[in-house]
């Protein structure tokens, strides 16, 4: 049999927005459940230590504008199911999940928070699928989750604030850096000043992790990307190159450096799953970093009862998802028929709107160019599941095989044990600049129930 | 700007059998213009496994069918010059209880006399063949002719091919109505462009009622939904397809299907995932899939092939098939409509008899004749009262 929960709010993800909603809630009496993935709470922004932490490793914790949450973590009467994956939602609300890796538990609440986050996003290049290329975000959870450096010296490359910060975090934690290889320009950088009026915090944990860096004397190099990483088993090489102001690679820049690892990280996509296999509607916009759910004012997606909140709607950071959890929250209050405040509303939906300005300026900033898509070379390998380069892909698209369903069909990408997780994003990318269409006119893969793999053990219970 | 086309003959659908009647006709030399609504195989071509199963088919016309198409597969990689993961390597029915052992024992005499050779095996001979079977069934079935390929890459190789030999497909363009001049040339309306022709082939598969209501025909095409699992790689254990002695007695009588007792099919793909199915449900159009199935066929699959327990479930999918009430597909002209032609109503098996379809199809629009005879496969059996 299937153990059925009944509840008044399931919330999977416990980021963030997930549990600032789920304190909000519990706050006014409803019954409230939690799901995460993962063994802890707090999300991908939070990685709490499972022993006595180290404070100069848990740097995260620092950041001015989430300081609050840990109080509200510990006070928050909410039941957290912590290593419980959602595998899929189905029409009527009913949320299936695998709790523990063992049993398939079925949950029936009145109304649903999807505060699912965000995962990182990259740019296939040759060697990237050696041993020794990590994301950044890998290395973060290395430093945070387990205080440990990924190794004792690294390259670390891509683009966005977060390769500042996992830069500044390595090298707070002893590590040595050769060099950081960011595709931006430093003006970008700049910009911050006039874009950061309302967001000073940010500003403030920005320049700290720029001063980290500029005062270590790593070599800091913009306008930079990774040409290639070679080695026979492993990594052993990183050659960065530098680009010019369209992107692309200018010839005869190539420099070496020899280490066995390499961070890489080029922003990040919202994790859409499970949005997309409710049926929740989504939307394009740049500005908020790509295709992301569409809401309402109240948080509530297209399918009623849904709310998302946090990085499925717009990447913009933690700032953002714990305004959203609380929106998404009194939006949730509002379909139950509670009482809101509407002036706490109006202050709130203030907040976002500065914070989504800062966002969309750093995602227009940090938009990778369609030409960095186009100058993938044929040999790279785009989907590793199925071992599919980016010659297939183009050699597909020639035949008429333009979109992500249709390139599923003739190559299998996406079909393999990630489901698309990784290779999606950037396939949709690889699609719009190689047929010259704007990404929006991408349609995302679809997705079916579950959305992440479960043991099949857990039926039979 | 509507502009108007010409073709000497319409398909209407992209799946299978659309796919495969466009590239029979149009190797010879026939001018066909492929209308489909979203894109090739989309529909239930793309979610379904890929089976050419021969034991789980009546002995009568639909065997026999069956049999030609299956003949047509061994050349068909050559032909089409496309690789479509065809692996001959037999078939199982697994049998998994004593009072299914004796309904199956009567369904291989017929068959052997039929001329289609499936040997009755224990359970110890059977685990030879495939040693990840349990031990703890009564036996199983094995015949050498069943195959399985990758309907997928079958489609597309149709539709490639097709266009090689100059064959039009129109993607994402659906037919919204069909009138017909007093000259005998229907005129088909898309979005894009106005068609005309002497000769539409609805291929339409769970949708071809909608196509023939355009002309004021009653098809009766039910969509049955069949969910199926995927499972992450495994080590290959498979090289069968198999399919359980209860999905026989499912497909066959209603009542076991609906009753949950449907039996499943299964096969391992070349890329090692396992393909689990397959529910066969009355649910409009709706391709959502269920836990009650995927508890359902989990549990039967696992007490076949117990290692099945360690895989992991990575995906489920559903497709619509194309259910007719008397199990045989609908192929043929239509007389009350000289020029519009049937090639729909596969249920199960559009993808084993997609070449042979195809075969008669083509056979028919250019000599008239076919070589196997189409009178049981008619629109008008339904009419006529002989399947009520």
């Amino acid at each position: 049999m299937t153990l059925g929960i009944k509840c008044d709010t399931a919330i999977v993800g416990a980021g963030c927005a997930g549990v600032v909603a789920a304190h909000i809630l519990a706050d006014h009496g409803l019954d409230i459940l939690v799901m995460d993935e993962t063994p802890h709470t707090g999300g991908q922004s939070l990685r709490s230590l499972p022993w006595p932490q180290n404070p100069s490793i848990f740097t995260g914790l620092n950041r001015p504008g989430i300081r609050r949450l840990p109080g509200r973590i510990k006070t928050a009467p909410v039941p957290i199911m912590h290593r419980t994956q959602v595998i899929g939602i189905d029409g009527h609300l009913e949320i299936l999940a695998e709790k523990n890796g063992k049993e398939i538990i079925c949950i029936t609440p009145q109304a649903v928070l999807l505060a699912t986050g965000a995962r990182e996003t990259f740019v296939p290049f040759p060697g990237w699928t050696l041993p020794g290329v990590i994301s950044t975000g890998a290395a973060q959870i290395l430093m945070k989750g387990s205080g440990i450096l990924p190794a004792d010296n690294m390259v670390a490359a891509g683009l966005g604030p977060f390769l500042t910060a996992v830069s500044a975090e390595y090298l707070s934690n002893r590590g040595r850096l050769l060099s950081i290889a960011d595709f931006g320009k430093m003006q970008g950088k700049l910009g911050m000043l006039t874009h950061g009026f309302h967001q000073f915090s940010k500003l403030l944990e920005g320049t700290r992790y720029l001063a980290k860096i500029l005062g270590s004397k790593v070599p800091f190099h913009h306008q930079t990307m990774v040409l290639e990483a070679t080695g026979t088993k492993e990594l052993e090489r990183v050659v960065l190159a530098r680009v010019d102001n369209q992107g692309k690679i200018i010839a005869g820049t190539g420099k070496i450096y020899t280490t066995g690892c390499l961070a890489i990280g080029w922003g990040f996509a919202p994790n859409l799953e499970l949005p997309l296999q409710a049926g929740c509607a989504i939307l394009h916009d740049p500005e908020l970093g790509g295709w992301v759910t569409a809401v309402n004012d109240a948080f509530e997606s297209s399918i009623p009862g849904i709310f998302c909140a946090g990085e499925i709607t717009g990447i913009a950071g933690a700032s953002k998802s714990i305004i959203e959890g609380e929106l998404a929250a009194r939006g949730i209050l509002e379909k139950l028929g509670r009482e809101v405040d509407e002036n706490r509303m109006a202050v709130l939906q203030r907040q976002r709107k500065h914070v989504l300005a800062f966002g969309a300026y750093f995602n227009r900033l940090h938009r990778v160019p369609d030409t960095v898509f186009c100058a993938i070379p044929d040999t790279v390998t785009i989907c590793r599941c199925e071992n599919i380069t980016m010659g297939d892909i183009k050699t597909a698209v020639k035949k008429g095989y333009d979109t992500p369903a249709l390139l599923k069909k003739a190559l299998r990408c996406g079909m393999g044990f990630c489901q698309g997780r990784t290779c999606g994003p950037v396939i949709n990318r690889i699609l719009a600049a190689v047929t010259n269409r704007p990404a929006g006119d991408i349609p995302m893969l679809p997705v079916r129930m579950p959305v992440k793999p479960v043991s099949v053990r857990s039926f039979l219970q | 700007m509507v502009s108007s086309w010409h073709a000497d003959v319409v398909v209407i659908g992209a799946g299978i059998i659309g796919a495969s009647v466009a590239w029979h006709l149009a190797k010879k030399k026939v001018d066909v213009l492929v209308l489909e609504k979203s894109d090739p195989c989309s529909g239930t071509s793309g979610a379904c496994d890929g089976m050419v199963f021969l034991q789980s088919k009546k002995p009568g016309v639909h065997l026999a069918l069956a049999m030609a198409g299956r003949n047509r597969f061994d050349t068909l990689e050559q032909e089409l010059d496309a690789d479509i993961a065809l692996q001959c390597s037999g078939g199982i029915m697994a049998i998994t209880s004593e009072a299914e052992l004796t309904a199956v024992n009567w369904f291989v005499q017929e068959q052997n006399q039929a001329g289609l050779g499936v040997s009755l095996l224990d359970i110890r001979q059977a685990r030879e063949l495939a040693p990840c079977l349990s031990p703890n069934l009564p036996g199983a079935t094995f015949c050498s002719l069943d195959a399985r390929v990758n309907p997928i890459y079958l489609t597309l190789a149709f539709l490639e091919a097709a266009e090689r030999c100059g064959t039009r497909v129109l993607s994402r363009t659906p037919v919204m109505g069909i009138g017909l001049k007093t000259d005998g040339i229907f005129v088909l309306d898309t979005p894009q462009k106005t068609i005309e022709t002497r000769t539409i082939v609805n291929a339409a598969g769970v949708h071809a009622p909608k196509i023939g209501k355009m002309v004021g025909l009653d098809i009766p095409i039910t969509p049955r939904r069949g969910q199926i699992l995927v499972t992450g790689p495994m080590a290959p254990v498979l090289d069968q397809c198999l399919i359980s002695a209860a999905y026989v007695a499912a497909k066959y009588d209603p009542a076991i299907a609906e009753s949950g007792h449907m039996g499943i099919s299964m096969e391992q793909t070349e890329a090692g995932n396992f393909l689990l199915g397959s529910t066969r449900e009355f649910v409009g159009f709706d391709r959502s899939t269920t836990l009650t199935a995927v508890k359902h066929i989990l549990a039967e699959t696992t007490a076949i092939i117990p290692a099945l327990q360690d895989a992991s479930l990575m995906r489920t999918f559903a497709g619509l098939r194309p259910y007719t009430p008397d199990g045989l597909p609908i192929l043929g002209r239509v007389p009350s409509l000289p020029g519009f032609i049937m090639a729909a109503g596969h249920e199960g098996d559009g993808i084993a008899l997609s070449p042979v379809t195809g075969q008669l199809i083509a056979e028919l629009i250019t000599d008239g004749t076919t070589c196997i005879n189409l009178t049981p496969f008619c629109l008008e059996r339904f009419s006529n009262g002989a399947v009520s």
